[in-house]
């Protein structure tokens, strides 16, 4: 059987533990002059690999794994749930 | 006390019950589904991990000592939930009581009422719930698959694969991506996607309209993608949540203990009063084993 630990922390105090040393979502950024803001600190772009927010935020490169899009304007357009209109 | 004597108390409601209480109870089969279930969680189980951090490389004289093995258990814990009602056998006494015929329906009721709580569980405990003791709800008995999975990405323990929306017209694709993105060992050993029906309902519509011909079944009744050691899954506790969970099976944790699911019952005058509980608790046993996208 297995050793018995304490018990565990609820999922949302873990999460405020580790978001006090993890990148910070927030970043602004505008696509075809509208307003968007990052919700989620580091996702997976497709093709492209790991990001964080603020690295995605300052990328200006096109991509062509993405369509000739960069990672702002590819998110806008495919309606990632890692932004929100600011 | 005494247990109430119901046993003269029969009626159509024995067998009409299942027909009209029953219908929308959905089936509990948490380890047809893949999920790991575990019935001795009396105490918060560290489910072991153990890896290994360093490589070999070339040789040379000087000493380059890496950490070695390390292990990031992760802790499945099981609150207790419970039930209570009350039975009043003269509500039902010129209804369903009408009919006496032999079958006993304190029992029936009870099964009855099992059912329904382990389809409460089912619908808003494994997935989305979020434990607060104080609720009143099935969402607050313990913390759920999807606010796991939530809290994870917040922490950037995860990193959710940005699929974006899933529609009709993307389907196949979205899923595709998400095994693309999955590491290759994955896709070697075969995984699971879960997914709720409405983004089954997208996959299965694009694929019918791509290719001309329905997403259907393999010869074992697994949804296997075309050409892939991945199964889709959909799954009715994923309620109508966009995310779709790569993972392998027995990776996503199921606990209970099978020693405090209990019936406790007792008699004030003539009503029953019942009370049922159930500790339940989920986990993800390996976060290197799962991969989401990014829709909730």
């Amino acid at each position: 059987m297995a050793k018995a630990n304490k018990a565990p922390k609820p999922a949302a105090d873990v999460a405020e533990a580790a978001q006090a040393e993890a990148p910070k979502a927030g970043q602004k950024f505008t696509v075809d002059e509208k307003d968007y803001v990052y919700a989620i600190a580091k996702f997976n772009v497709p093709g492209i690999g790991e990001r964080t927010s603020l690295e995605a935020a300052t990328d200006d490169t096109q991509y062509e794994e993405l369509g000739g899009k960069t990672i702002n304007e590819f998110l806008v357009s495919v309606k990632a749930g890692v932004i929100e209109e600011a | 006390m005494p247990t109430p004597d119901l046993s003269a108390l029969t009626s159509s409601f024995v067998e009409r019950g299942p027909s009209i209480f029953e219908k929308n109870l959905l089936n509990w089969n948490l380890r047809g589904q893949g999920v790991q279930v575990r019935t001795n969680v009396n105490a918060p189980q560290a489910m072991t991990k153990l890896s290994a951090v360093g490589n070999p490389r070339p040789y040379t004289a000087a000493d380059a000592l890496t950490t070695g093995p390390k292990f990031t258990d992760r802790v499945l814990t099981a609150y207790q939930s419970k039930w209570d009602f009350d039975f009043d056998a003269e509500e039902f006494r010129n209804t369903y009581l009408a009919n006496q015929d032999g079958a006993p329906f304190y029992e029936q009721s009870l099964n009855h009422i099992s059912k329904a709580f382990l389809d409460e569980v089912l619908r808003n405990s494994l997935y989305l719930g979020v434990r607060n003791a104080s609720g009143t709800t099935s969402a607050a008995i313990a913390d759920g698959w999807g606010t796991s999975i939530a809290a994870l990405i917040t922490a950037t323990t995860l990193s959710p694969v940005v699929t974006g929306a899933i529609t009709d017209a993307n389907g196949v694709d979205k899923f595709e991506l998400m095994v693309t993105n999955a590491p290759t060992w994955m896709r070697e050993r075969g995984f699971i996607i879960y997914c709720s029906y409405a983004k089954f309902d997208n996959f299965r519509k694009h694929y019918r309209t791509a290719y001309n011909f329905q997403f259907d079944k393999n010869a074992e009744g697994r949804y296997k993608m075309d050409n892939l050691n991945v199964e889709i899954r959909p799954v009715s506790w994923m309620g109508t949540s966009s995310r779709l969970i790569a993972t392998l099976p027995d990776n996503l944790v199921f606990g209970t203990d099978a020693e405090r699911v209990q019936v406790a019952a007792s008699q004030r005058r003539n009503i029953i009063e019942v009370r049922l509980m159930m500790p339940i608790g989920t986990q993800i046993q390996d976060l290197e084993a799962i991969l989401v996208n990014d829709q909730a």
